[in-house]
């Protein structure tokens, strides 16, 4: 299930419906009523009448949490029986940031597997927003299963640089064409089994790797050289962004294509789109084929910005350097640095003891010892 | 006259205890006897060997069987473990009187539908407790009973656990020759203890500091507005010691309750003494080390909490506090760790109101044990006179 959730959500929604594809059922959520009167989606959920008197939230994620509140009992009926829910929003905004994170916590709480996609505020529409939209990024990242975030090209980074003087209207449409297309891709990918199947628990590990805040290109290209266009594209983007992949946790390469599809074409992709990757960073690869695409193909490359966990390595002491030189000179023993990495997953006392996970970390293994922390000298 | 005696019976990671109680005609609770043995077979909160926990049980019986010179034939068991969950429920009908106006009738049909919860197979509820009623857009309503509406809405707070891992706790006190009164989720106990009307009405959460779990509850308008267990608790940091500074599992128990935390760590680079003994051969670590290792948890635990927390909503509505309960409360400084973290006040929480034997009615680790007497108290008391009906709403509610 699709459900758009807020103004952007909305719009997204009706970019997907303009397509000609069969997707999942569609939801759209909002408070604002004359808002959902204009979606296109079959199923329309109204919250928070009683808080907003059926108006937009103004911008207020508080009365966006309460307005889901309120009709908790219906988002908990719309989420029944659903396998996979797939919640799309812009942050920054009442709905789309306060009740997003309750809707994927109940729609976890039914039982579904929950994928946030959000989308930050751009950058003009002021730090406070922001500081909203990275609110809302925590708690809904606690609440789903897994959370794509992605920031939207700015006006100036858009790839075509005849969009510096485009109006606004087809602008925010683009935008939300982009958006569609990423999720179309996506949601092939998780839906079509077979082939190089990217499933939910890949998806999951590399954002897991990636950190919490993810970046995502797509490129769209047909014809001849389709493939080397698609390369093209897609590092323009990610010069755009300022994005390279040698600092990226992990990486996930997304094809939709027609049948006729080549191993040599994904072949260019990857070699070239992965060329400045350290050799052991995890990437995933995932197929799906799409009969009436005719030769058109789509590749999404979804990568993580800068691994912030990775421990740094350990700076040699220049007098250690400096005694080495000298032989004649008696050093004092230092002690020796306890190799963490060898205790990675080490128990202790809870060694036979059924462990107990949070986010997929597992709780009985010293939070130092995750946590990458070394002993002082 | 004062009440028939009830017993109450926990199973802890690190002790087990059973305590006898009775109510006096003044509403204070009297403790008449006390059993406490170290535990063994229990593992965060969940039984792991059964028979060893089998003769700690036994032997605190006896204990508190011949001091207080009652005959144990029923228990009240205080449970926890990792397994136990907290879902919000909802329920709303309409309503159908001529006037709008909501009866009995209405409360009662309305109570049954938020308590009606769907749970995978494994597992049951454990406690199902009112929160508040919502009248049309009214929020927080305590009684609707006589109010006008269109459209009545109650909220309860179901808790709910794996059915096999209680019914192992029963069985143990089966397999004890006694039976089993009743369960309840051990940091609802801990709040019936400490909590004051006071308390319950500005808000506060009162964390279980055990040493298996941490079970916190969380008062907000005098309803329990969220609770929870997570299955890490004061042997994690013992066992956190005692792995990354490579030292005995005793040395770093007593090294926890003695150096504690601090926040505050870059100025502590003297060494700490760790003591020879058995096979060790004594050792000296840097107190930073042992801060940090402590601190990295501690934090780590407190955040867990913190954000179930903020996804109800609820951090600003904690303006008494946090009360602190269960044997990790007596680790040096934890009471401003945690006060100055959450930027609230924080107090060790004692049992209130308890006369009778001193060891018991002190301390915040017999907060659970002594809130589970109450418990009992109550529920024999209702149960005998008016059913289980609503019984809850009246024990944890207001």
């Amino acid at each position: 299930m699709i459900v758009g959730v807020g103004g952007a959500g909305l719009h997204v929604v009706n970019v997907l419906l303009k397509q000609d594809m069969d997707y999942p059922p569609m939801v759209v959520v909002d408070t604002d009523g004359r808002a959902l009167e204009h979606s296109m989606a079959p199923q329309r959920l109204q919250i928070g009448t009683g808080v907003t008197e059926g108006l937009s939230t103004g911008g207020d994620a508080d009365l966006g949490r309460r307005a889901a509140n309120e009709d908790f009992v219906k988002i908990r009926e719309l989420f029944s029986d659903t396998d996979m829910v797939l919640l799309v929003a812009g942050l920054g905004g009442g709905v789309g940031s306060g009740a997003l994170p309750v809707l994927a916590q109940t729609a976890r709480d039914e039982g579904a597997l929950v994928i946030s996609m959000v989308s930050m505020p751009l950058a003009l529409e002021g730090q406070d927003r922001r500081d909203v939209a990275d609110r809302a990024i925590e708690l809904a990242g606690r609440a789903s299963h897994t959370m794509i975030c992605h920031e939207l090209p700015e006006a100036k980074q858009q790839d075509d640089p005849d969009n510096q003087d485009a109006a606004l209207p087809s602008v925010l449409d683009a935008t939300a064409q982009l958006v569609g297309l990423r999720i179309r891709v996506l949601w092939k990918l998780l839906e079509q089994p077979g082939l190089f199947s990217v499933d939910f628990a890949g998806l999951r590990h590399v954002i897991q790797e990636a950190g919490r805040r993810c970046f995502m290109f797509t490129a769209e290209a047909s014809g001849k050289n389709r493939a080397s266009l698609i390369v093209k594209r897609i590092k323009q983007q990610m010069t755009g962004a300022d994005i390279t992949l040698e600092e990226s946790g992990g990486v996930m390469l997304g094809f939709l294509g027609p049948e006729d599809l080549t191993l040599a074409e994904m072949e260019l992709i990857v070699r070239e789109i992965t060329a400045d990757m350290p050799a052991g960073t995890r990437r995933q690869i995932g197929v799906a084929l799409e009969s009436q695409a005719r030769s058109t193909m789509q590749a999404i490359v979804l990568a993580g910005g800068k691994n912030e966990h990775k421990p740094e390595e350990p700076a040699t002491p220049s007098d250690v350097t400096a005694g080495a030189k000298r032989p004649g000179y008696l050093k004092s023993p230092i002690q020796k640095e306890i190799e963490f990495d060898t205790m990675k997953g080490a128990r202790g006392r809870f060694n036979n003891v059924e462990p107990t996970f949070h986010n997929g970390e597992d709780l009985d293994t010293p939070t130092y010892i995750r946590r990458g922390m070394k002993l002082s000298r | 006259m004062a009440s028939f005696p009830v017993v109450a019976l926990e199973m802890g990671t690190s002790k087990v205890r059973a305590l006898v109680g009775e109510e006096r005609e003044d509403g204070y609770l009297m403790v008449i006897g006390v059993g406490e043995a170290p535990s063994r077979g229990v593992r965060k909160g969940e039984i792991m060997d059964f028979e060893n926990a089998l003769a700690c049980a036994e032997s605190v019986l006896t204990l508190a069987e011949e001091q207080s010179k009652v005959s144990i034939n029923y228990v009240n068991m205080v449970i926890t473990g990792g397994h136990i969950r907290s879902v919000i429920n909802r329920g709303t009908v309409p309503v159908l009187e001529a006037e709008g106006e909501i009866t009995e009738e209405a409360i009662e049909r309305v109570s049954e539908m938020a308590r009606a919860i769907s749970l995978p197979n494994d597992r049951d509820v454990l406690h199902t407790i009112h929160q508040q009623f919502y009248v049309d857009d009214q929020e927080g309503v305590v009684n609707p009973e006589g109010m006008v509406g269109a459209r009545l809405t109650a909220s309860m707070l179901i808790m709910h656990g794996v059915r096999n891992r209680v019914v192992t706790f029963q069985k143990l006190a089966q397999s004890a020759k006694v039976d089993v009164d009743s369960c309840a989720f051990s940091g609802l106990c801990a709040a019936l203890a400490v909590l004051t009307p006071e308390q319950k009405e500005s808000g506060c959460v009162v964390l279980d500091l055990g040493a298996g779990t941490t079970d916190y509850v969380v008062y907000a308008d005098r309803c329990i507005a969220a609770a929870g267990c997570i299955a890490v608790g004061g042997d994690h940091i013992t066992n956190d010691l005692a792995m990354v500074l490579n030292i005995p599992l005793q040395q770093s128990e007593k090294l926890k309750i003695d150096v504690g935390v601090n926040a505050d760590k870059a100025a502590f680079e003297q060494p700490v003494i760790i003591p020879p003994s058995g096979g060790f051969s004594g050792r000296s670590v840097r107190l930073r080390d042992v801060y940090d290792i402590i601190d990295a948890r501690l934090d780590e635990l407190l955040d867990m909490i913190m954000a179930d927390i903020e996804r109800h909503g609820l951090k600003k509505q904690l303006g008494a506090g946090v009360v602190l309960t269960g044997g990790g409360a007596y680790m040096k400084n934890v009471v401003p760790y945690i006060g100055d973290k959450w930027h609230m006040p924080c107090a060790i929480g004692r049992p209130k109101n308890v006369s009778g034997i001193a060891v018991a009615t002190e301390g915040p680790e017999f907060a659970a044990t002594i809130g589970m007497l109450r418990y009992a108290l109550r529920h024999s008391d209702e149960s005998s006179r008016q059913g289980l009906k609503g019984f809850f709403t009246r024990l944890f509610g207001r």
